[in-house]
């Protein structure tokens, strides 16, 4: 616990980024090359660049930069064009909480071993935090607790940058992007991958991915399959692996051992916001970022988010354009150009559909709005919708009146690994505005 | 609160409030208003009709408790001796004539000898095994069962969801627990459980039955458990004597050997008595007892949390660091100077460094400090980083260097 005294250090900044991973990089680029002057990149590691030093594989950077690169490359990219600025950054600091001392001033306490307790105060903020990685414990598989258990993540760490193996017999659960990658990271290290097993009917990875590290590889995808219990006293021993049936549940009769001395666990992220939420910003609980408006801007005023800390990406690219977008937008607010905070819509996800954001919006413009289906559908279409309720009553089937739908656009193929970006025309999006008419609108994936 | 559901278990709780006030408790009282019961802990089930409120009932943290016994025991020369099973005990005369125990240990670790101990009194406190090791000298007078019970522990976000320690008294009379607990941690967290299962063997797993079990159970005391906010599941054992009761005594054929078994919940709350039980237990039967003069009573521990004391030079440069002022872990806000603390009070391993600090206790489960940790300990203690373990034994983390 840090003792938190009554003085502290101050200092001053006009835009206050915490998080130097892909997303802050990002946003302090393109916000230098707006012209904001005073910016402020604050970094818990002694490195910048987040995630990426780790992520040895290439596929970064094929929109942004129109080559194939490594993660450490195109980290040092943005590195690069932020050291050639006179942006700060304040590496080893870890941000503690944040609140607003007056109406323009953000004030975000941080911590580092030189200078011991500082408040960084910013006119506006980025917060750029990232994801953790959802854990064992989670999604609570049953067994022992040996040691051997370990995310993903913490697994291409030891592996990439400290230079060791947890072990040499591998059982991966979860085929999201990551547990691809660090299938054919380990077996490239010599271990016995014996397999990828991932709970749902279909792998939420890219399709690359599926093809480049597991079926160029001979690794096997086990879909609808789980770890049903892990064995081992002081370390890993063994798994069971059991079939689900649809529900998701193991079917009886289907277990299996598996020896093994390591189970690497890819079952999913969950974007960091234990900062945003010392500032009583609101968490939106299916992407469990924040909740935005068309700006990417919070609850609170001048607190934007982007990158994975606003919801989880499968492309870098994309966190990039994201946070281009959230310094826009915090260039915009510091000149006083974002004032309407009246919502002139909010959107809910219906059917097929996880995550959207953003969850509001408040001016009219040309929208865009990003989505994660839930399950993979082949000719499918997006539709915007109006659930008009009668008055005074709940929001049973009964009363719900009349189901209009105010957008749809067909979509070819929608894979839940894959984000689908929306576009909707100024013109349109006045339509659904006029026609929600201060009803929440609703989306949905079907198939056509 | 000890809770109940239905009417008709009323006369139990009246039946533990009048123990309660003969064992000398105060602040002991039933209510019936269901207002008042909700007043108390708003997401309890409208079906819970009365409670036992005993208003000073404290919680500590238990693993905490068991560490600073451990560290005060090794401050006044107790000498432990961990991964050493007893295979034997005999009794019998050395040269001089006089009655002494021989035990003899198989050790678990490759590096060091097994172990033959000699003593003239034994204190059997082995838990689930205690009646094997009763048996070792003849003592068959009890018979010890194991129990296992699984825990769901949630995140510190919901730490207002539960304000009171929670029992559901069980449905069958005859039940041999307090019921399922819902209650807070120390912590700032809260957890459910435990169920109650017999095992053949000291199996600490959890079982998707058990955790499932423990939901329902726990669902029927409370209403809207998050249980997608649980950060992980876990088992203990309970040592149930079929005797019905703890077994506290000297063996009936041996009067230098003492058990202290059979010790179910709530042991923890017992545990001083129990040692006081067994002095008197020696003392009555003539073992002579003299004052250690030297016995220090409190533990010193080592904490020098964000003091400047402990300020450390960094290798390369001379800047002055301040580990009280470095977070390690993210979730729990655990120092390094924490981290560092816990090492010269005697952890050597990541578990042990958990249960002194909270480092890998939180949401993320060690997935942020566990690297940040290890470096720490080899550091510190200056073993190589393959050397390092999660809980002793072979539990290895970085297990092969990568040439």
């Amino acid at each position: 616990m840090i003792l938190i005294d009554k003085e502290h250090t101050n200092k001053e900044c006009s835009l206050a980024i915490v998080g130097g991973g892909p997303a802050g990089l990002s946003a302090a680029a393109r916000a230098w090359e707006l012209g904001i002057k005073d910016i402020m990149i604050i970094e818990r590691e002694p490195y910048l660049g987040g995630i990426l030093p780790q992520c040895i594989h290439s596929g970064f950077g094929t929109r942004i930069f129109n080559e194939e690169l490594t993660g450490p490359e195109y980290a040092q990219r943005f590195i690069d064009l932020v050291k050639k600025t006179k942006i700060k950054i304040i590496k080893n600091t870890f941000a503690l909480s944040i609140d607003k001392a007056s109406k323009r001033k953000i004030r975000i306490l941080t911590t580092n071993k030189y200078e011991g307790l500082v408040n960084i105060n910013a006119k506006s903020l980025v917060l750029a935090t990232g994801c953790r990685e959802r854990t064992r414990g989670q999604i609570l598989i049953p067994g022992n607790r040996p040691a051997g258990v370990f995310t993903a993540g913490f697994i291409q760490r030891l592996v990439n940058i400290e230079g060791y193996l947890p072990g040499k017999k591998i059982v991966i659960l979860g085929s999201g992007d990551i547990g691809l990658i660090m299938a054919r990271r380990l077996k490239l290290e010599g271990c016995d991958v014996q397999g990828v097993f991932e709970l749902m009917p279909f792998s939420t990875g890219l399709k690359r991915n599926i093809v480049q590290c597991l079926d160029d590889y001979d690794i096997p995808l086990y879909l609808s399959h789980t770890v049903t219990k892990i064995e081992g006293r002081g370390s890993l021993s063994s798994v069971i692996i059991s079939r689900v049936d649809n529900k998701l549940k193991p079917i009886k009769g289907t277990e299996r051992k598996i020896k093994c001395d390591t189970l690497l666990l890819s079952v999913g992220l969950i974007p960091e916001n234990e900062l945003a939420k010392t500032a009583g910003i609101l968490i939106d609980a299916n992407t469990q970022g924040p909740e935005v408006d068309e700006n990417f801007q919070t609850n609170i005023d001048g607190i934007f988010s982007c990158g994975n800390s606003l919801f989880v990406n499968d492309l870098v690219d994309n966190v990039t354009d994201d946070a281009f977008l959230a310094a826009e937008k915090a260039f915009a607010y510091m000149n006083g150009k974002i004032i309407s905070r009246n919502i002139l819509v909010r959107i809910l996800p219906g059917e097929n559909i996880a995550q959207i954001i953003p969850q509001k919006i408040y001016s009219l413009g040309n929208v865009s709005l990003w989505v994660r289906a839930k399950i993979p559908l082949k000719n499918a279409v997006f539709e915007i919708f109006t659930e008009n309720i009668r008055d005074g009553f709940d929001k049973k089937p009964d009363n719900i009146i009349e189901n209009k739908i105010l957008f749809s656009k067909k979509l070819r193929f929608v894979f839940p690994g894959e984000l689908i970006k929306i576009n909707i025309a100024k013109d349109d999006f006045k339509d659904i505005a006029d026609a929600a008419n201060g009803f929440d609108i609703k989306a949905l994936l079907r198939i056509k | 609160m000890l809770n109940i559901f239905h009417a008709s278990q009323i006369d139990i709780l009246e039946n533990f409030l009048e123990q309660g006030k003969m064992s000398g408790l105060s602040g002991l009282e039933i209510i019936t208003d269901r207002q008042k019961i909700k007043d108390l802990e708003p997401n309890i089930s409208s079906d819970a009709c009365a409670t036992l409120f005993a208003k000073e009932t404290c919680i500590i943290s238990p693993y905490g408790a068991a560490i600073s016994i451990y560290e005060n025991a090794l401050k006044n020369s107790v000498a432990f001796y961990f991964d050493n099973e007893v295979r034997s005990i005999k009794f019998s005369n050395n040269e001089s004539g006089e009655k002494l125990f021989t035990i003899k240990t198989k050790n678990y670790s490759k590096y060091q000898p097994d172990y033959v101990f000699q003593s003239k009194l034994l204190i059997n406190a082995a838990g689930v095994n205690s009646s094997k090791i009763a048996n070792m000298i003849g003592d068959d007078s009890f018979k010890i069962k194991a129990y296992k019970g699984q825990y769901i522990l949630f995140d510190t976000d919901t730490k207002d969801f539960v304000k009171h320690v929670n029992f559901k008294l069980p449905d069958s009379v005859k039940s041999k627990t307090k019921g399922l607990l819902v209650t807070p941690t120390i912590s700032d967290n809260f957890f459910v459980g435990p169920n109650y299962e017999y095992i053949k063997n000291e199996d600490l797993s959890t079982t998707a039955e058990g955790l499932e079990e423990v939901k329902v159970n726990a669902s029927r005391m409370f209403n809207n458990i998050p249980f997608s906010k649980a950060i992980t599941g876990f088992a203990g054992l309970r040592a149930v004597s079929d005797t019905g009761d703890f077994i506290i005594n000297e063996s009936p054929v041996n009067k230098n050997f003492i058990n202290a078994a059979g010790i179910q919940s709530p042991g923890l709350t017992c545990a001083f008595i129990i040692a006081e039980m067994v002095l008197d237990i020696l003392k009555n039967s003539g073992t002579k007892m003299i004052k250690n003069r030297e016995f220090v009573p409190e533990n010193e521990i080592i904490k020098n949390n964000n003091s400047e004391n402990n300020k450390i030079t960094g290798n390369s440069t001379d800047i002055v660091e301040k580990p009280g002022y470095e977070i390690v872990c993210r979730c729990e806000k655990v120092t390094e100077a924490e981290v560092i603390d816990a090492i010269k009070n005697g952890a050597a391993t990541v578990d042990g460094i958990k249960f002194r600090t909270r480092a890998g206790m939180g949401r993320c489960q060690g997935g942020y400090c566990l690297l940040k940790v290890m470096r720490i300990i080899s550091r510190e203690l200056k073993i190589p980083f393959e050397k390092i373990t999660k809980c002793g034994k072979d539990s290895y983390i970085a297990k092969y260097k990568i040439k």
